[in-house]
């Protein structure tokens, strides 16, 4: 309907976070499970910029390199970041749905004053 | 590596150091995987070139060493110096081609009020065009003078030999061109200029004024292209974090001089583009042309947004190139000081 999406798609780097959450991987394997689980594919460009990012802030460091690639692995810290960031999202997304099932009660009961 | 196409080279290569360093092998597996797995690469390179310019804007993840810091400051001053001669060749090929003439409008011409604006506009942009002119050929060589002069290596020596080189070419060019005027037989407008009617020839040496011509055409290439010569040698000079104090004085300088070039010119642009077309008659100088290492027609009104922007996108480089190397130098500067 609309030229641009309404909502822009998740940050690269909480998908990168979350993905590490499931065990160590190298940057490809990142990728398809990043584009597994959500959906989004995102670039090499864009997987070791936060790869980068977020190893300079201590959340995922590297490992010793299997067959020429780095697995990358989730910290003590970057475990502590994801969990504050998902529970943000959550309490967004719970009141979202707590809200949308009474909207949806009230649209099913027809519009205020209007008989059913 | 060798199997990837040269698109996604490039890619990689654009890439800082530090972060070849420790990332590019990743990456090259990353794109092998994705070509064993039949998936396309157009995308990824693409995806890849567009995080290079993310890294060289904004570093994250730059290893905090005075080498990698210095390293960015030099290639900023190398982007806020190099840019700026692409800057120099759009100011020349709109330089006192107002209104389709080499020199303008006569003093009889009735302008409009955006005539007028473009013509206060050119004055401006001559005297813009002249200190661009002046700080990279004389920049480097100051870069040069500011430099730690403690002898270290051939590279370094041949370096501080060549940031003398667009100075001495300055030089030259100088004297070239007032020896070239000497020997010209021309038919002066100075008459017309001041408001007289009648154009004055005087005789010269036309043969020695075209050999001088050539010489002051060859010497002008000759001192841009030592200008690049010159940037490509910081690579190997083995430059310390003093030897970029000058360089970052030049960078700020340069910034400041292509956003006043790029305002005139903008307002140029706008009141060239307002003038209603002036009669042949009533223009003065040597008519309408082109300049052949251009290609830029003098009756340039239709062009002037393409220059404007042109000018305006590279003042944005420059100015940010100059922010960076400011900024790489005193990071630089900071650590040196705690390894101290």
């Amino acid at each position: 309907m609309y030229g641009r999406r309404l909502f822009p798609k998740p940050d690269p780097c909480l998908l990168v976070l979350s993905s590490l959450a499931g065990g160590a991987k190298h940057g490809y394997a990142l990728m398809k499970d990043v584009e597994d689980f959500s959906g989004v594919t995102i670039g090499p460009g864009t997987v070791f910029g936060c790869l980068a990012r977020l190893e300079d802030r201590g959340l995922v460091e590297a490992l010793e390199p299997e067959d020429r690639r780095h697995p990358y692995r989730l910290t003590a810290a970057g475990a502590t970041a994801l969990e504050a960031q998902v529970s943000e999202l959550e309490r967004v997304t719970s009141t979202g749905s707590t809200r949308l099932e009474a909207t949806r009660r009230r649209l099913s009961e027809g519009p205020a004053g209007a008989p059913a | 590596m060798t199997g990837l196409p040269l698109a996604a080279r490039c890619a990689l290569a654009a890439y800082p150091g530090w972060w070849c360093e420790r990332y590019r092998q990743d990456q090259e597996r990353f794109l092998e995987d994705l070509a064993s797995d039949g998936r396309p690469l157009r995308r990824a390179v693409m995806n890849l070139a567009a995080g290079a310019v993310r890294v060289r804007l904004r570093p994250a993840g730059m290893p905090q060493t005075v080498g990698a810091w210095r390293d960015r400051t030099r290639a900023s001053v190398a982007w806020a110096t190099v840019p700026a001669l692409a800057g120099l060749l759009l100011v020349s090929a709109v330089e006192q081609h107002s209104f389709g003439s080499s020199t303008g409008a006569g003093p009889s011409t009735s302008l409009s009020t955006g005539g007028r604006v473009a013509a206060d506009a050119m004055t401006a942009i001559n005297w813009a065009s002249l200190t661009m002119i002046l700080l990279l050929l004389v920049g480097w060589g100051l870069v040069g003078c500011l430099a730690d002069r403690a002898p270290s290596g051939r590279a370094r020596k041949r370096w501080l030999l060549l940031t003398v080189a667009p100075l001495a070419a300055g030089v030259v060019e100088i004297g070239l061109n007032l020896l070239r005027f000497r020997l010209m037989p021309t038919v002066t407008v100075i008459g017309r200029l001041a408001g007289g009617s009648t154009a004055v020839a005087h005789g010269g040496h036309p043969l020695a004024a075209s050999v001088v011509s050539v010489a002051w055409e060859v010497v002008g290439v000759a001192g841009l292209l030592s200008i690049f010569c010159v940037v490509l040698a910081t690579r190997s000079a083995d430059l310390q974090v003093r030897d970029l104090r000058g360089g970052v004085w030049l960078s700020q300088l340069m910034a400041i001089v292509l956003f006043i070039t790029a305002v005139v010119v903008v307002a140029w642009g706008i009141g060239v583009t307002h003038q209603p077309p002036i009669p042949r008659a009533d223009l003065i100088g040597f008519g309408p042309g082109v300049r052949p290492w251009t290609g830029i027609q003098t009756s340039i009104a239709a062009e002037s947004p393409l220059v404007s922007a042109g000018l305006v996108a590279i003042s944005i480089v420059t100015a940010w190139a100059a922010l960076s190397a400011r900024r790489g130098y005193k990071a630089a500067r900071e650590l040196l000081l705690l390894d101290a």
